[in-house]
């Protein structure tokens, strides 16, 4: 196991969606990376969302940085933020991996908590990639609203790691094109969005 | 039936127009309290003392000729470490199915400067073998006490300075290092109430005052601090003091010479009577200030405490009057002395008004309602699944299950 790219462990599961808790705050991966976590089976989720709030709900930040000159001032005085802030990153179960290699489809049960979450390679995200089944799964989303955002950066990051990034984007193409075939703006903006 | 707050609000109404027909006469006591501080003669009060050969029933600090004296806080230095530890308990419950205690003691390690950082810990420990619910007498094994109540409190401040100890022990640095208690570094819940004698051996003079002389044996080697801070303190005993100069009898013995005299009506209540230390120094102490050091001289410390003289000063925080404890070798020091001051200044300015470190400490201890209930349901269920029938009282049973 890869520990240089262990972000955090599940601290809460569905079938559709994980929840990850970061070991450092604010060192969390962008938005649309694609993350693995589990063992058998291993299952992929995309990051659709990052937040960074107080560990305990009831305890709100309050501003401290008033005789402070610069940001990290209000970090090194008070040390014990680094304990008390948490980041957070939200995923998108897309797939999981078995012997018959990655399936892109719905997952029958969620990861465990405590599972350790890992940033993809770019080999892993290359060969996740080389098929856009789950597609589907991602844009008729129940859980969020942004999930165009979520699609155009996982594309963007996936065409960088393929050797011909064009041919990918324009196969990332038909395939938006195929499932959004009723939804001409919604398809327009994501192309644009791609293209860029 | 809840609370019937109609009738409880024209109590408050009530109880609100009292406290504002005595403000006026309150607010002269503090002036005329202030007045005897200005003009405080150390050497009257002191001889006053002596002969009242013990007869004067108040109880008062003793006091040195600086006491009085304002200082301000310095300069700190750029690296250092606060650790502060801070408890809870949930005692013995009779409508629970076993016999046992559990202590929580949460604990906050803060470096400041180079490579700053924080931990924060808890560690609960449940007591429930026959010696941990008992302190026998060793001198008489007839006799014991059980541990729930006040004794468990008293026991539980001793968890929090071993725990406070060892966390220091742990620190190998020479940069110094305030070790910080919240409350008192007195045992109060054993004043006052008529607790066996072994008891106060048992927990302050073979625990309490051990810890301190091996914190004190560590001072010596580290630059070590230890305080504890009471947030809003509601003590009198330096007002109190106040009262031997104002008597008007030229000897002190309080039973004599006003026994029959109505409280408030006594001269010395003219400088002390209805007012509390921190009133006074709210309006003595500038913001940032402290004031000089007043050693506690209770029976408790005298007899259990071995050479463990507790002292304290008053800080004006800026945000409330906080009285801090501390044991005498950081009062013979100035430069320790200087600096705790400084740093307890510096920690409730970074925790907006009560000094971080022990909000978290706090926040690692704290055991709330819901705790306990899971905790009462855990031992339940352990016991259900070691075949043991468990059982509650019908009055909890009655709680649990409100039917009409």
């Amino acid at each position: 196991m890869n520990q240089d790219n262990r972000i955090g462990e599940v601290v809460e599961s569905s079938s559709l969606q994980f929840t990850v808790q970061c070991y450092d705050l604010y060192k969390s991966p962008n938005i649309g990376t694609l993350v693995k976590c589990g063992t058998d089976p291993q299952l992929f989720g995309i990051v659709y969302d990052v937040s960074n709030k107080s560990m305990d709900p009831a305890r709100r930040p309050v501003p401290r940085g008033r005789d402070e000159n610069k940001e990290e001032g209000v970090y090194l005085s008070n040390p014990q933020l680094n304990r008390l802030l948490i980041t957070e990153v939200n995923c998108i179960l897309v797939g999981y991996k078995s012997t018959e290699g990655i399936l892109q489809s719905p997952v029958s049960l969620p990861p465990r908590i405590h599972s350790f979450v890992i940033e993809c390679s770019e080999e892993e995200l290359r060969e996740f990639s080389s098929t856009l089944d789950f597609l589907p799964l991602l844009l008729e989303s129940p859980i969020l609203n942004s999930i165009d955002d979520v699609i155009s950066s996982f594309l963007i990051k996936s065409s960088k790691s393929h050797d011909d990034k064009s041919r990918f984007l324009i196969y990332a193409g038909k395939e938006l094109a195929f499932n959004l075939s009723g939804q001409l703006i919604r398809l327009n903006n994501l192309l644009k969005r791609i293209s860029k | 039936m809840s609370l019937d707050l109609t009738h409880t609000a024209l109590q408050i109404d009530h109880m609100s127009e009292n406290i504002k027909n005595h403000r006026q006469t309150h607010i002269n006591k503090i002036a005329k309290a202030l007045d005897k501080i200005d003009s405080f003669d150390f050497k009257h009060h002191e001889s006053r003392i002596e002969n009242s050969l013990g007869m004067f029933n108040w109880n008062i600090p003793k006091i040195s000729s600086g006491s009085f004296d304002k200082f301000n806080s310095s300069d700190f230095p750029k690296d250092y470490y606060v650790i502060a530890t801070d408890g809870s308990h949930i005692d013995v419950d009779r409508h629970i199915p076993a016999n046992c205690y559990l202590i929580n003691i949460g604990s906050c390690i803060l470096k400041y400067g180079n490579n700053s950082f924080a931990t924060l810990n808890s560690i609960p420990k449940l007591y429930a073998e026959y010696d941990d619910l008992i302190i026998t007498d060793r001198e008489n094994k007839n006799k014991s006490v059980l541990v729930r109540g006040a004794i468990l409190s008293a026991k539980r401040m001793l968890e929090e300075l071993k725990s406070l100890t060892n966390l220091v022990k742990e620190i190998n640095s020479g940069i110094p290092i305030l070790a910080l208690m919240d409350g008192s570094l007195i045992m109060l819940d054993l004043i006052g109430q008529t607790h066996p004698e072994f008891v106060k051996r048992e927990l302050v003079q073979n625990g309490f005052a051990e810890c301190l002389d091996e914190l004190y044996e560590i001072s010596r080697q580290k630059k070590l601090l230890l305080a504890s801070y009471i947030s809003l303190p509601k003590s009198s005993e330096v007002v109190n003091s106040l009262r031997v100069s104002n008597c008007s009898f030229s000897e002190i013995h309080c039973d004599l010479n006003c026994s029959k005299i109505a409280p408030g009506d006594r001269s010395c209540d003219e400088v002390s009577n209805e007012i509390i230390d921190r009133e006074v120094f709210s309006k003595y102490l500038n913001t940032g200030e402290r004031s000089g050091t007043f050693q506690i001289d209770i029976d408790l410390v005298n007899d259990y405490y071995l050479d463990n003289k507790i002292h304290y000063f008053y800080l004006n925080t800026g945000e409330e009057i906080a009285r801090v404890e501390i044991p005498k070798w950081v009062v013979e020091r100035e430069d320790l002395l200087r600096l705790t001051h400084t740093l307890i200044l510096n920690q409730c300015k970074l925790g907006h008004g009560y000094p971080v470190s022990l909000i978290e400490a706090h926040e690692q201890a704290v055991v709330t309602s819901s705790d306990r209930n899971h905790f009462a349901q855990m031992v339940e269920a352990a016991l259900d699944e070691h075949g043991m029938s468990t059982y509650t009282s019908e009055k909890n049973l009655s709680k649990r299950l409100r039917w009409v």
